[in-house]
């Protein structure tokens, strides 16, 4: 253990996108949870593992695409910066619910659309 | 660190023609064209230079800019030869460089450039702005949601200060417009029609809180300058840019609970060595030239050079403080949204302008000291630099 290499941790994370769970990266070692852009722990250089994630957390920030940089996305789309409770923030994708999509600063599950995209709704 | 101060002069600058129009030249092209000019500007000679260094856009691949311009320039025996890849803040990196370089008597005569052709047949130079920005780092996962550009990410920056400190889409208007009025006055600038509230509120949305006007204005085209000892530069052919003072900062502010990246930037710390090389303070400046590729990022500049408090820029720049007339002049030739995109070679281009006097009706009344920053990355690389037409400022 501890020492997988940045592929194995990209293709773990992916993979555990495909059984239904968020992950995150979490120092070996006792430091906890790390950014995403980690593959060695920042604070001890030790490896990281995978830990599942609750799925819960807020919305950090949102953007609302409506130039067309890509054909198999249709605009508008929001996408959104999530702060999970586990610390780290990730782009994801947004579910609109009767035509809105989670603000900035609300509480937001995980949920999985098509094809294993990682999306998140408004708790209510 | 310790420099003799001034830190060197910049004596010379050229600039290609800026255009919209699909380049017949390519980069490596312009690039000479602006290093000629440059010299020729300072009233120098070919053989006076001795150092060259580099820089392309990020989103180039380092041939489109090699090392080999200095044979096509027909520079000879050179003593310094190199890129910067620094992003938006190579520009002023590279002028430090070249000082540092110039003091330590590697060099006499350093060359400065930047060349870039966004603009091409199929498009307006949107793509600019158009690769998938990695923040993850895991391959894939920005694209996969639609994640995109420099855009996505200075929008994401946006929406957070909104949300933090009540900053609105008026205020990234009055920061626009406050560009725009300096355009106005500048035969440099390339969008000088006013820019009412309405052209702003109605133009289309790039990415939201982004509308088109918050976004840069893409040309093709190069500028150079040559950077000199301070002292060769008072006997020169055009009025001394003295350099006094160099800094850099990158923070590397993680995505993660507690740390707000999106509104803390290493600007501070390099606007803060800056001005500590320099001796002088906020209170001293005449003018600011800031790197803005977003209204939101010159913004955050200003906020972390000191212009006025975190989380208070947006009713800043609605009180006018910017704009011509205003307190601190910033953005005297309508930067990157209303003057021109030349990453940041612009904010360097329009400082040298103001501090030689050159401004015509754009000219800053108070020229004695100014402060240009640039950045890259997502908020992430910056540098800064004082600038003055006088050898001593205090
Ligand atoms: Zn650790």
């Amino acid at each position: 253990m501890g020492n997988k290499t940045s592929r194995e941790l990209e293709e773990a994370f992916y993979q555990s996108l495909n059984e239904g769970v968020v992950s995150y990266f979490s120092c070996t070692d006792l430091c906890g949870p790390v950014d995403y852009t980690a593959r060695l722990c920042p604070k001890c250089g030790s490896g990281l593992e995978l830990k599942a994630a609750s799925g819960r957390g807020h919305v950090h920030s949102a953007v609302t695409y409506h130039t067309q940089y890509n054909e198999n996305m249709k605009t508008p789309y929001t996408v959104l910066m999530v702060e999970l409770e586990e610390g780290p923030r990730l782009i994801a994708s947004a579910i609109s619910e009767n035509n809105s999509v989670p603000e900035v600063g609300s509480e937001v599950m995980a949920t999985m659309k098509a094809d294993s995209v990682l999306a998140f709704k408004t708790v209510r | 660190m310790s420099y003799k101060r001034p830190v060197a002069a910049i004596c010379g600058m050229g600039k290609t023609d800026l255009s919209r129009k699909p380049s017949k030249h390519s980069v490596r092209e312009l690039a000479v064209q602006a290093c000629l000019r440059a010299v020729e500007d300072a009233g120098l000679k070919k053989d006076d230079i001795d150092g060259l260094m580099l820089n392309r856009s990020p989103l180039e691949p380092s041939e489109t800019l090699p090392m080999h311009v200095q044979r096509d320039a027909g520079f000879k025996d050179l003593s310094l030869l190199t890129s910067v890849e620094a992003e938006g803040s190579s520009a002023i990196q590279m002028i430090q460089y070249a000082s540092l370089a110039i003091q330590a008597g590697m060099a006499k005569n350093v060359l400065c450039v930047f060349a870039d052709c966004p603009v091409g047949a199929t498009q307006g130079g949107g793509a600019t702005f158009a690769m998938s920005m990695e923040l993850t780092g895991i391959p894939g996962w920005e694209a996969q949601h639609g994640f995109y550009g420099a855009t996505g990410a200075y929008a994401l920056a946006a929406a957070r200060h909104m949300h933090l400190y009540g900053t609105t889409h008026d205020h990234l208007y009055a920061y626009a417009r406050s560009s725009r009025e300096w355009a106005q006055l500048s035969s440099d600038a390339f969008l000088r029609k006013e820019l009412t509230r309405d052209d702003y509120f109605s133009a289309r949305w790039i990415a939201e809180p982004f509308r088109m006007f918050d976004c840069a204005f893409p040309v093709n085209g190069a500028i150079a300058v040559v950077v000199t000892a301070a002292d060769a530069a008072k006997d020169m052919k055009q009025p001394p840019v003295y350099v006094h003072g160099l800094g850099q900062g990158h923070a590397a502010v993680p995505n993660f609970a507690g740390f707000e990246p999106e509104v803390n930037s290493g600007a501070e710390i390099a606007a803060k060595t800056a001005f500590k090389t320099a001796g002088v303070s906020v209170p001293d400046l005449g003018f600011c030239e800031v790197y803005d590729a977003f209204s939101f990022s010159g913004m955050l500049a200003m906020e972390d050079i000191g212009l006025c408090k975190k989380g208070e820029v947006g009713p800043f720049v609605a009180e006018g403080h910017t704009a011509p007339g205003g307190s601190i002049p910033v953005n005297t030739g309508g930067g990157h949204l209303s003057g021109f995109y030349m990453q940041g070679m612009t904010p360097v281009h329009e400082a040298i302008t103001q501090v030689r006097g050159f401004g015509g009706d754009r000219q800053v009344a108070k020229n004695d000291i100014g402060l240009v920053t640039g950045s890259g990355g997502r908020m992430e690389f910056h540098a800064a630099m004082i600038v003055s037409p006088h050898a001593k400022l205090n």
